[in-house]
């Protein structure tokens, strides 16, 4: 789809290795500048960096379409780390270039200095994960020298360009303080606009004029980063602003119109070729089933088509020719859907392109219609005598009939299931007039996790050794597979098992390991091993003390645990983990003291753990569901609660008395 | 000639040698490099120096671009002929030599031409599975303008043998770009990269400027079945090339033949990265050229840099009368010869290091005084000074108290590691004096300021230098550091409750080493950060959830070698409960140790910055009516390389457990590995041991 999710991420990380902070000449601030530098910024806490004094965007659309934006800030330094607030980006791509760029700093003593857009760096983006991504996206970045504390800095930039929707966004919230915040919009004659403010309650606007609007905030608090917070899009206050020319309905202003627009993007595109039969006969050949044939198709897209971007001009929204992603046997994400849709229907099976958000914040009923999307999957219809027991990312079309989600996208998700990423949140589906938003399918808690068994024997000199069993259940085998690809020798492989047993054992050998399921499939992923831990029962005067809980660890602390929680937290994907180990214990011992059993069940999530002991069988097992995949805030107490009691369960020992 | 380098070069071999010219640019250096070690202290300040420098620099790339411009109307050199790729090639699913490698280097060519500045790259790539296939993604950076990359062909060779050739667009991308730097790419990708096609492409690469030292890199990121390199020697300056002593098997030596050195390599394991290894510098396997424009005999080269150094040096320090009147204000007329060198020592080391101050609070003036400052006298008149200004006004009032001291250049080893044969003059980047004292040679860092007398930062231990003198100095090396050389001592005083809550208090004393980085990281930085960073320090050592605040923090002025912080420490879960007993784990501080070398297998030695000693003191208070049931035997330390010892000591109402691991890892060869794995294993498994309880 359009800028790929990856893109900013990348930009960003160029950015860090190659930022050279700009040469400054001295030079007289702008009024306006200098009366922010005036300001008296009241006392703030200590981890407060940096506050924004003014943040302004001014916003000129032509009746044309042409559209000409001003962006003016201050920011002044209030500690050490407040300097990262000095920087200015501003980006730029097909339809739209920067022209200027100007900053100053004003220190708290000393002279004024100024930089301009010839010192600013340049860089698109390089390397994102999983693929190439070619983009005319441009960022400009400006470092300012000599920025101290105490300094106020400020910029002015425009940019100039065409409209590709009529529509704009207002982020005004930030991490650090902003004391003023203002927008505003010149429309030609008879325009209209329609406000939308997400994350922040409405504020009316100025009028100067009939044709101008002026939204004005002031002291907005920061915004706090949190571990495990949702995306930052979906925290922040924004305001969503689109315009209409007089009777008239912007194509993009509307779930149906954006989806009639892609669609048409795609119309000429969308065409089997006879490479394309060709390929579609030979891959379906010897399938009868529907399942089967969608499954053949889909897996030659997912597996046999790179992910490479080539997103230039247009080229952000339009899919490439199916037949050349057939030939090239690379495309992005909506080249790659636009293929298999073009496949499928060789097969005689309907498919609709999904555009979805990889923030599953960013996109919903609470959204108004825009081009807020970075990714494109399918939905297939299934034919109706296809048994969808076995799939979890099922829907229903708005038409009642049976919807198959599928990302070709991801190379591990096999068919039947969603990245969890996507899994519970919105997409569009787009079909001819009548595109509209969908919840997407999320598994249910048993349909992921990690389950765990292992039997053992124990030795009298308190060696353990026997053989370990994980299967790792949807999502969670996906992630191993992503994880697994990584790994480009036999040996990481090992060091991977052995740093996760490291976790839980002191010392301890791997005498056998393989790995079956690697290629996504609907099977676990499986890890079997063998191990032998020397000491791993601890002689005591009498007693012999042996922790049952062998592997794995579940028990989380949050980073920042301990500071007033303010977002909500993210559990991340629904599941069910069971371990159960079994232990052959040397004869004569005879059991002194086994850990209670535990017992927690707060809605969110439960854990359930036992240890009992049979003779000379030690039985382990226990049980960890998340069944929500966010928390409130106002419940962190209850899964910090939740993980002391799995903390401690893990820590749980078995005391035997030795016989003889 | 070329010649075999030394596994670990590291400045271990001495040499004493050198030019005048060279010998005033290597002072320059000195004075740059020491600058660049205050550079964390003053970022917003060194940024201001580059960027002062930008529009010339704009002005040398327009230069260039236009120089540049000729190079490019120049045609590509005619492509490397495609290489017959086998049927066994073809066909092949793995690789023998790399088990599990997405993909291989079947082939690899390199053609430098050092004459006419110019490279032909060509690249063979068999892919072995999905993740391979991303390598037919290409991006081949260079810097506009000093270089630019020309006659880009590629092709891909299915199994069948079907060959596709490149033909789409190639993307030339800014990554980060402007008017004084121009980092770029060439992109493109190939189409129908499937695994077990192989992918070839080729591409000249042509520079403005000759370069004096390239290299031929022979341990890439993937296994390489065959690779040839050929060098042309330019007919100007002297070539000095040095290889590995440890080739490839079966690899002959590169050969200088008709002014062409040439090299071929087969079956060369792709390189892996593990941690705490050496700089990759000295690890990959490389051949290293460099062209000097005087003379390439290491001996005079030193020489003459050594003695320019000591020339310019001694012009800093002066006569002895000079600062006559600063030695008489330090020491007295009984002082005994170490006396006096303490009460020097002293003296200097709390003059200000302008450099090392914080940039924020520093006023310009004395930067400007400093920059201004020509020798001792100025340094005793100003009452501060740069680095080297201290270390040199030192020397000036040692010798004027009748001692004989002497600078000493050092390469330090945060640098990466240093080899005098690489004539690398620029390495030695820090000033230290060499003292002669009661018949012994005593190395000191008195501008360092936090070190006691006699202490060097870590970076400067084990490190190679030339101790300077007016034929050009010696070759000295620093000595290597011990675990004696760096301390964290951790006392605790804990009062366990009848839940099973440990708390109480945390007393840490980082020494030596460990103190040193400590207050040259953190003393200008925030408060709020300096509090975050410590308790983060005792956060990673405990490998259970903690609630760690800080109550005292150190004197980061302190100047004995040693700070001390204080905390209060909570452990929810460290205690477990079981029916009428608790159990306290002895390895309350173990955490770091749980992670050390715990595979068993290890390619590269071992690198660790420093050896360490660490020594905890944990004690218990019991819940009242409690008592010790049974505590693990003492173990007590058995090898003096690696050393741990535990000792648990029950006694009335509460349990005393001692707990040092200590070991002089510093540079280890791989063959020593498993004694090294052994040891860490021992820690951790001592550490697991638990004191009983019954309540």
């Amino acid at each position: 789809m359009t800028r790929c999710p990856r893109i900013r991420a990348g930009l960003r990380a160029a950015l860090a290795c190659t930022l050279v902070w700009a040469a400054c000449a001295q030079a007289a601030p702008p009024q306006w500048l200098r009366q922010q530098a005036a300001i008296v910024v009241p006392p703030q806490p200590d981890d407060i960096t940096a506050v924004r004094l003014l943040s302004e965007t001014g916003l000129v659309v032509a009746a044309n379409g042409k559209v000409r934006r001003k962006l003016r800030g201050a920011v002044r330094i209030l500690r050490r780390g407040g300097e990262q607030y000095s920087v200015v980006r501003a980006t730029q791509d097909s339809w739209s270039k920067v022209r200027q760029m100007r900053a100053w700093a004003i220190p708290a003593s000393g002279k004024p200095t100024e930089s301009g857009i010839r010192d600013a760096i340049e860089t698109s983006t390089v390397n994102v994960l999983g693929g190439e991504l070619i983009t005319d996206a441009r960022m400009k970045v400006l470092g300012i020298a000599g920025v101290t504390v105490g300094a106020t800095v400020g910029f002015e930039i425009e940019i100039e360009g065409s409209a590709l929707e009529f529509a704009d966004y207002f982020r005004f919230q930030d991490a650090i303080p902003v004391m003023e915040a203002r927008y505003v919009l010149r429309l030609p004659r008879d325009w209209q606009v329609t406000p939308s403010w997400i994350n922040h309650a409405a504020h009316d606007a100025q009028r100067p004029a009939a044709n101008e609007w002026r939204w004005t905030l002031r002291d907005i608090p920061p915004v706090p980063i949190e571990s495990r917070m949702p995306g930052w899009d979906g925290v922040t206050g924004q305001l969503f602003l689109a315009f209409s020319p007089p009777d008239a309905v912007p194509r993009l202003s509307s779930w149906q119109g954006i989806g009639n627009w892609m669609l048409e993007l795609a119309r000429d595109r969308a065409v089997a070729t006879p490479e394309i039969r060709a390929r579609a006969a030979e891959l379906l050949a010897g399938h009868s089933q529907p399942l089967a044939r969608i499954r053949a198709l889909a897996t030659f897209v997912q597996q046999e088509v790179r992910y490479v971007g080539i997103q230039l001009g247009i080229g952000g929204f339009q899919p490439h020719h199916a037949s050349d992603v057939l030939r090239n046997r690379y495309g992005d994400c909506k080249d790659k859907a636009l293929l298999l849709g073009v496949l499928l229907a060789e097969a005689g099976i309907q498919s609709l392109p999904v555009l979805v958000n990889t923030d599953r914040t960013q996109v919903g009923p609470h959204t108004p219609p825009s081009l807020r999307f970075d990714h494109v999957i399918l939905a297939i219809r299934l034919p109706g005598d296809v048994d969808a027991q076995e799939l979890q990312a099922i829907g229903a079309a708005p038409d009642g009939e049976t919807l198959l989600y599928f990302d070709p996208t991801d190379e591990v998700t096999s068919l039947g299931r969603l990245p969890g990423l996507l899994q519970g949140g919105h997409g569009l589906l787009v079909q001819p007039d009548d595109s509209q938003l969908v919840l997407l399918p999320a598994a249910r808690p048993h349909q992921n996790g990690v389950r765990r068994s292992g039997r053992f024997k124990l030795a009298v000199d308190g060696v353990l050794a026997g053989d370990v069993i994980e299967q790792f259940v949807g999502g969670q085998g996906d992630m191993q597979r992503r994880y697994l690809r990584g790994m480009t020798r036999e040996a990481d492989l090992l060091g991977q098992l052995e740093a996760r047993l490291a976790d839980s054992m002191a010392a301890f050998r791997i005498t056998a390991m393989a790995i079956g399921n690697q290629a996504p499939a609907a099977l676990p992923l499986e890890w079997r091993f063998s191990l032998t831990a020397g000491g791993y029962a601890r002689r005591a005067g009498d007693l012999v003390m042996l922790r049952p809980r062998l592997l794995g660890t579940k028990a989380e602390q949050l980073p920042d645990e301990g500071k007033a929680r303010v977002h909500d937290v993210l559990l991340g994907d629904v599941r069910t983990d069971q371990d159960e180990f079994i232990i052959e214990l040397p004869s004569g011992h005879v059991p002194d003291s086994v850990p209670d059993p535990v017992e927690v069940d707060l809605g969110f999530a439960a854990y359930r753990s036992r240890t009992e002991i049979n003779g000379t069988t030690l039985r382990y097992s226990r049980t960890y569901e998340v069944r929500e995949p966010l928390l409130p805030a106002a419940r962190l107490e209850e899964y910090q609660r939740l993980h002391r009691e799995i903390a401690r369960d893990e820590r749980a020992v078995v005391l035997l008395k030795a016989g003889g | 000639m070329g010649r075999r380098r030394g596994k670990y070069a590291s400045g271990l071999v001495v040499l004493s040698i050198c030019t005048a010219a060279q010998a005033c640019l290597a002072q320059d250096r000195a004075q740059q490099a020491e600058e660049l070690r205050a550079r964390q202290l003053e970022l917003a300040q060194a940024a201001e120096a580059r960027i002062q420098r930008a529009d010339e620099l704009a002005r040398e790339n327009a230069l260039r671009a236009l120089q540049l411009a000729e190079v490019r109307k120049t045609a590509p050199l005619e492509l490397v002929p495609w290489r017959q790729v086998t049927p066994e090639e073809l066909v092949m699913t793995a690789e023998p030599g790399a088990p599990g490698a997405a993909a291989i280097y079947l082939y690899t060519q390199i053609d430098q031409d050092q004459q006419n500045r110019h490279e032909r790259i060509y690249r063979q790539i068999k892919v072995l599975s999905e993740e391979g296939r991303d390598l037919a993604n290409i991006q081949l950076l260079y810097r506009d303008p000093i270089d630019t990359i020309l006659g880009i062909a590629a092709r891909v060779i299915q199994p069948d043998g079907s060959v596709m050739e490149f033909q789409d667009d190639v993307y030339d991308r800014p990554l980060a770009v402007n008017r004084a730097t121009g980092l770029r790419a060439m992109t493109f990708t190939l189409p129908d990269v499937r695994v077990g096609s192989v992918i070839e492409y080729q591409y000249q690469r042509r520079w403005q400027s000759t370069t004096d030292r390239m290299r031929w890199v022979l341990s890439q990121d993937m296994y390489t079945r065959h690779a040839r390199y050929t060098m042309r020697h330019p007919t100007f300056g002297s070539l000095k090339w040095s290889w590995p002593e440890q080739l490839p098997p079966g690899t002959a030596q590169p050969m200088l033949e008709k002014g062409v050195v040439h090299m071929e390599i087969r079956d060369m394991p792709a390189f892996v990265v593990e941690p705490l290894m050496p700089p990759l510098d000295e690890m990959t396997v490389h051949v290293e050229f460099h062209w000097l424009a005087g003379t390439a005999d290491a001996g005079k080269y030193w020489r003459d840099f050594g003695a320019a150094t000591w020339k310019s040096a001694e012009g800093f320090i002066g006569k002895p009368r000079d600062v006559a009147t600063a030695l008489a204000g330090i020491v007295e007329a009984g002082d005994t010869a170490s006396r006096k060198a303490m009460k020097i020592y002293e003296h200097v080391r709390h003059m200000r290091n302008v450099w090392t101050e914080d940039p924020a609070r520093r006023p310009d003036r004395d930067v400007e005084i400093v920059r201004k400052a020509k020798d001792a006298r100025s340094v005793a008149r100003n009452g501060f000074g740069s680095g080297n200004q201290l270390q040199l006004y030192f020397i000036a009032l040692a010798r004027a108290a009748g001692l004989d001291a002497r600078p000493v250049l050092l390469a330090s080893r945060d640098q990466g590691f240093f080899d005098p044969a690489r004539l690398e003059a620029g390495r030695l980047d820090k000033l230290v004096v060499a003292l002669q004292l009661d018949g012994r040679e005593v190395l000191l860092d008195p501008a360092g300021g936090d070190l006691p007398f006699g202490k060097l930062f870590w970076a400067d231990t084990g490190a190679p230098g030339l101790k300077l003198g007016k034929d050009g100095g010696q070759w000295i090396q620093t000595p290597a550091p011990r675990s004696s050389d760096a301390g964290i001592s951790r006392k605790a005083e804990l009062n366990l409750s009848s839940d099973g809550l440990l708390e109480g208090t945390l007393e840490v004393r980082y020494s030596g080493h460990e103190a040193s980085w400590r207050i040259r990281n953190l003393r200008y930085r925030d408060e709020e950060v300096r509090r975050q960073f410590l308790q983060d320090d005792v956060r990673q050592w405990l490998p259970t959830r903690a609630e760690v605040t800080l109550v005292r923090e150190p004197d980061w002025n302190a100047r004995d070698g040693a700070i001390d912080v204080a905390y209060r420490i909570s452990l929810p879960e460290w205690v477990v409960l079981s029916g009428n007993r608790m159990l306290v784990g002895v390895g309350l501080f173990g955490a770091i140790e749980k992670w050390m070398f715990i595979s068993p297998e290890r390619q590269h030695p071992i690198y660790i910055e420093y050896p360490i000693r660490v020594e905890d003191q944990v004690e218990i208070t019991l819940p009242q009516g409690s008592s010790v049931q049974s505590s693990p035997a003492a173990l007590p330390a058995v090898d003096p390389a690696f050393a741990y010892s535990l000792s648990v000591t029950p006694r009335e109402g509460a349990v005393s457990i001692r707990r040092m691991v200590a070991h002089d890892l510093f540079l280890v060869p791989v063959v020593h590995y498993p004694r090294v794995h052994a040891f860490f294993q021992s820690v951790r498994s001592g550490d697991e041991s638990q004191v009983v309880i019954t309540r």
